[in-house]
C-alpha cells in the first residue's frame, strides 16, 4: 500500500503485504476457531443432534469439491501468467470464480434443503451454527469473489496486474477453500459423535 | 514537506501516523469525560438512592422520570459507563493514540506500514462512536446488559427490550473491526519497519508493551467478534444459541456458552489495556531515574510470558457458575501463575528507582502513581484468583475495586504520564507543571479514595450493579460510606478539569518546548518539532539501547541518543 503523499517514502515492500495477509488470515481463522469451538462445545452438551443422509452428506461434501477445483484452476490461472505471460490465464481466473458462484449458491440451496427437511435454526443450535459458519465464510467468499472478479478484468482487458496482488489475492482464495474444507470436516465428526 | 496538502487530507483523512494519533487523542478524551460524567451519575445513585439528581449533574436530563435515575437508567449508565470508558476511552488514548503517535517514532519508521488502513481504522471507530451515541436517543434507551452483557440479560426473552442492545453490539463489532485494523498494523509495522540496527531487544519497553498488546488484539478481538455475532443473531434472527429452558421454546442452547467466548476474549482484553502502561512506565522510569531499567530483558520476557498466560485463565471470571472444581483449581493455579512475571517486571520497576537520580518531573510523578495503584490492583486480583475467596467476593465492589485499581487507575495514570511525556513532541509545547502537580494530588489521594473504599463495600458484601442499597438491610450501615466514596468522586472529577485546562490552555500558551526536554534517548526526540510527514529526514542508524543513561562511557552528559554511537558522543 503506497500513501497518496508520493513525497513520503514508506518502507513496505513485498514482505510486509505478505505478512499483512498472514496476520489478517490468522485473524479470520481466529473467528471461525471461536465458531468450531462453540461448536463443539454444544455437541459435547448434547444440546441437539443432526442426522444427515447419505444423500446429503454426498451433496455436501461435492460442493466443497466444487471449491477445490476452483482452487486450482485459480493456481494454474496463476502460474500461467507468471511463467509465459499466456493470455489464456484469464479464461482459467474467470472458471474459477464461475466454480466458487457456483459454489455458493449450492451452499444456499443445500441451506434451504437442509431447512425444509426440518433442521431450523432457531430450534436446532448446532443447525444454527452451522447456517452461521456457512454463512460467515459465504461472506468472506463474497470479497473474494469481488477480488477474483477485478484480476478477470484485468487480465481480460491486457492491464498490467502487480505480481504481488495476485499472489496475495490467490493466497485468500486458497484460504477460502482450505477454510471450508476444516470447517466442514469438522461438522461431519463431530456430529456423528 | 508537503505544504501543498488540502486541508482535508492533513487533518481530517490524514494519512500521517501522528495527526491520526492525536485524533484517536481527541476521540477518546471526549469519550473519557462522557464516561467519567456517567460514573458520577451512578455515584449519586448509590450515595441518594432515588433522590432527585441535582443540576449541577445535569438533573434535566432526568426530567421525564421525576428527576431521579430510574431502575432502567442504572442498568444503562452503569452498562455504558463501562463499554465506553474500556472501548471508546482507554482503547482509543493508550493503543489508538499513543500506538500510533510512538511506535513510528520510537522505532525509526516513516509511518506505519500501511497508513490507508490506519486511516480506515480511524474512521470505523467513528462510525462505531455516532452508532453508540445514537443509541442514547432510542425511545427504550442505550444497552443496558452489564459491559459484559451477559445473555439471557441481553437478550429479548426475559432481558432488554428495544434496539439498544442491538445498537451496542454493531457499535462493539465496529470498534472491534477497527481495533483489529490497528493491531495488524502495529504488529507488522514492528515486525518490518525497524530502522537499521533496532533489533526486538533495543526497542524502548513503550514499544515492547503496544506490540504485545497488538499480537493480543489481532487473536483475541475475533473472538468476541464471534460472540457478538452469536448474540446479535439471537436477537434478530430468532436463533437460540444462547438461549436455556423456559425463554427457548423447544430448542435451546446454553448462556455460559457466551460467558465462555466472552472471558477467552475478556481477560486478554484486560491485559490489552494495561500492556501498552507497564511498557510506558518502565520506560518513563528509566527516562526519570536516569539509569537504564533493570533487567530490561527480563522485562520483556516476562510481558510475553502474560501474554501467553492470559490467554488461558478466563475460567476465574466464572468460578461461580458451577463449573467443576477440578476445573476450577486448574484456572486458580494458571492464574496464580501470573503472579511470577508480574512481581518479577514489578521488581524491575522498583529497582529501577533504586539508587537512580530521580527526576521528579510530572510525567515521573503519574508514573510512580502507576506503581503504587498497580501494586494493590495486582495483589487483590490474587483473591479474587483463589477460588474459596472468590466465592464470597464475586460480583460484590471488592471486584469493582480491584478492576478499577488495576485498569482504570493504573491506566489513568498511565494516561497522563504519556501525554505529559510526549506533548511536547505532539503539540510543541509545554504543559504546565504546576497545573499538573495540582491535578496529580488531587487525582491520586480522591481515586485511592474512591477506589479502595469500593473494595471495603465488597468485602463488607456490598453486591455490584444493585439498584437501590439502601434496600438491603445488611448494606444499611454502609451507607454513610457509599456517601463519602461519591464526595470524592465528585472531587475526584472536579480535578480533571484541571487537567483539561492545561491541556488545551498549554496547546496555545505553553512555553515553546525543546527538542528533547526530557533529555530522553529515543528516537523520536532526535526530531524538531513540528515533526514532518514522514518523520526522519534520513531513516536513522540504532547504535544503542533505549536506556543508556548515566552511561560512565559518556563523557559530559547523562544521556546519549540511541543513533549516536558511544564512543564517538560527548
Ligand atoms: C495481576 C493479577 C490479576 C489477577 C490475579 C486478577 C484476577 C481477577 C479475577 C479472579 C477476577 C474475577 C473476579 C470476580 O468476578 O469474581 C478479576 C476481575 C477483573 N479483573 Fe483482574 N486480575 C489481575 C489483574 C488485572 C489487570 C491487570 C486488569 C486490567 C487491566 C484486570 C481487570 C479486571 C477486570 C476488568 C475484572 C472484572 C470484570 C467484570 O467482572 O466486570 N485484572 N480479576
Ligand atoms: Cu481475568
Amino acid at each position: 500500500m503506497k500513501t497518496m503523499d508520493s513525497t513520503v517514502p514508506i518502507q513496505c515492500d513485498e514482505n510486509t503485504s505478505k505478512l499483512g495477509i498472514i496476520i489478517l488470515l490468522g485473524s479470520i481463522t481466529m473467528l471461525f476457531i471461536t465458531f468450531l469451538s462453540t461448536f463443539g462445545a454444544m455437541v459435547a452438551k448434547e444440546l441437539s443432534y443432526i442426522k444427515l443422509s447419505g444423500t446429503h452428506q454426498a451433496i455436501v461434501v461435492g460442493n466443497a469439491c466444487l471449491m477445490i477445483v476452483s482452487s486450482l484452476l485459480f493456481d494454474s490461472g496463476f502460474r500461467q501468467w507468471q511463467g509465459t505471460k499466456s493470455t489464456r490465464s484469464h479464461r482459467f481466473i474467470l472458471s474459477s470464480h464461475i466454480l466458487g458462484l457456483v459454489f455458493l449458491f449450492g451452499q444456499i440451496t443445500i441451506w434451504q434443503i437442509l431447512v425444509s427437511d426440518g433442521l431450523q435454526s432457531g430450534t436446532n443450535v448446532l443447525a444454527g451454527m452451522t447456517y452461521l459458519m456457512a454463512g460467515a465464510h459465504g461472506v468472506h467468499l463474497l470479497t473474494g469473489l469481488v477480488f477474483v472478479a477485478w484480476v478477470w478484468v484485468q487480465l481480460y482487458r491486457g492491464i498490467p496486474i502487480k505480481p504481488l496482488r495476485f499472489r496475495l489475492i490467490g493466497w485468500y482464495w486458497h484460504f477460502l477453500t482450505g477454510l471450508w474444507i476444516i470447517l466442514l470436516s469438522a461438522i461431519l465428526i463431530l456430529i456423528q459423535i | 514537506m508537503s505544504e501543498h496538502q488540502s486541508v482535508w487530507r492533513k487533518y481530517i483523512f490524514s494519512l500521517d501516523h501522528k495527526m491520526i494519533g492525536k485524533q484517536y487523542l481527541f476521540l477518546g478524551i471526549f469519550f473519557l469525560l462522557f464516561g467519567g460524567f456517567q460514573a458520577l451519575l451512578i455515584r449519586w445513585q448509590l450515595a441518594y438512592p432515588e433522590q432527585p439528581v441535582p443540576w449541577w449533574l445535569l438533573g434535566f436530563l432526568f426530567k421525564g422520570s421525576g428527576g431521579i435515575i430510574d431502575p432502567d437508567m442504572y442498568n444503562q449508565l452503569f452498562t455504558m459507563h463501562g463499554t465506553i470508558m474500556i472501548f471508546w476511552a482507554i482503547t482509543p488514548i493508550l493503543i489508538g493514540a499513543f500506538g500510533n503517535y510512538v511506535i513510528p517514532l520510537q522505532i525509526g519508521a516513516r509511518d506505519m506500514a500501511f497508513p490507508t488502513l490506519n486511516m480506515l481504522s480511524f474512521w470505523t471507530m467513528f462510525l462505531a462512536s455516532i452508532v453508540l451515541l445514537a443509541s442514547y436517543f432510542l425511545p427504550d434507551g442505550t444497552a443496558a446488559g452489564g459491559w459484559t452483557s451477559y445473555p439471557p440479560l441481553s437478550l429479548e426473552e426475559g432481558g432488554i427490550p428495544g434496539h439498544g442492545q442491538t445498537y451496542w453490539t454493531l457499535a462493539l463489532t465496529l470498534a472491534g473491526t477497527s481495533t483489529m485494523m490497528g493491531a495488524i498494523n502495529y504488529v507488522i509495522t514492528v515486525i518490518r519497519m525497524r530502522a537499521p540496527g533496532m533489533t526486538y531487544f533495543k526497542m524502548p519497553l513503550s514499544v515492547w508493551g503496544l506490540w504485545l498488546t497488538s499480537i493480543l488484539n489481532a487473536i483475541f478481538v475475533p473472538v468476541i467478534a464471534a460472540g457478538l455475532i452469536m448474540l446479535l443473531l439471537d436477537r434478530l434472527l430468532g436463533t437460540q444459541f444462547f438461549l436455556a429452558g423456559r425463554l427457548a421454546a423447544g430448542g435451546g442452547g446454553d448462556p455460559l456458552l457466551y460467558q465462555h467466548v466472552f472471558w477467552i476474549f475478556g481477560h486478554p482484553e484486560v491485559y490489552i489495556l494495561i500492556l501498552p502502561v507497564w511498557g510506558i512506565v518502565s520506560e518513563l522510569l528509566s527516562v526519570f531515574s536516569r539509569k537504564p531499567a533493570f533487567g530490561y530483558k527480563v522485562t520483556a520476557i516476562c510481558m510475553c510470558t502474560i501474554v501467553v498466560l492470559s490467554s488461558i485463565v478466563w475460567g476465574h471470571h466464572m468460578y461461580t457458575t458451577g463449573m467443576s472444581p477440578l476445573l476450577g483449581k486448574s484456572f486458580m493455579f494458571l492464574t496464580l501463575l501470573i503472579s511470577i512475571p508480574s512481581s518479577i517486571f514489578f521488581f524491575n520497576w522498583l529497582l529501577t528507582l533504586w539508587k537512580g537520580s530521580l527526576h521528579f518531573k510530572t510525567p515521573m510523578l503519574y508514573t510512580m502513581a502507576v506503581i503504587w495503584v498497580f501494586a494493590i490492583g495486582g495483589l487483590t486480583g490474587l483473591y479474587n484468583a483463589t477460588v474459596t475467596a472468590d466465592i464470597y467476593l464475586h460480583d460484590t465492589m471488592f471486584v469493582v475495586g480491584h478492576f478499577h485499581y488495576t485498569m482504570a487507575a493504573s491506566v489513568l495514570f498511565g494516561g497522563y504520564a504519556a501525554i505529559s511525556y510526549w506533548y511536547p513532541k505532539m503539540f510543541g509545547r509545554m504543559m504546565n507543571p504546576l497545573m499538573n502537580r495540582i491535578h496529580f494530588w488531587g487525582t491520586f489521594i480522591s481515586l485511592n479514595l474512591v477506589f479502595f473504599n469500593m473494595m471495603v463495600l465488597g468485602y463488607a458484601g456490598h453486591h455490584r450493579r444493585i439498584y437501590n442499597p439502601a434496600e438491603y438491610d445488611f448494606i444499611k450501615p454502609l451507607m454513610g460510606l457509599n456517601e463519602f466514596i461519591t464526595y470524592a468522586a465528585i472531587v475526584l472529577g472536579a480535578f480533571q478539569f484541571i487537567y483539561l485546562f492545561n491541556f488545551t490552555w498549554s496547546m496555545f500558551k505553553g512555553p515553546i518546548a525543546e527538542k528533547n526536554p526530557w533529555k530522553s534517548n529515543t528516537l523520536e526526540w532526535t526530531v524538531d518539532y513540528p515533526v514532518p510527514h514522514g518523520n526522519f529526514a534520513e531513516i536513522p542508524q540504532v547504535y544503542n539501547g533505549p536506556n543508556e543513561y548515566s552511561n560512565p562511557k559518556v563523557k559530559g552528559q547523562d544521556w546519549v541518543p540511541q543513533s549516536v554511537q558511544i564512543e564517538s558522543a560527548g
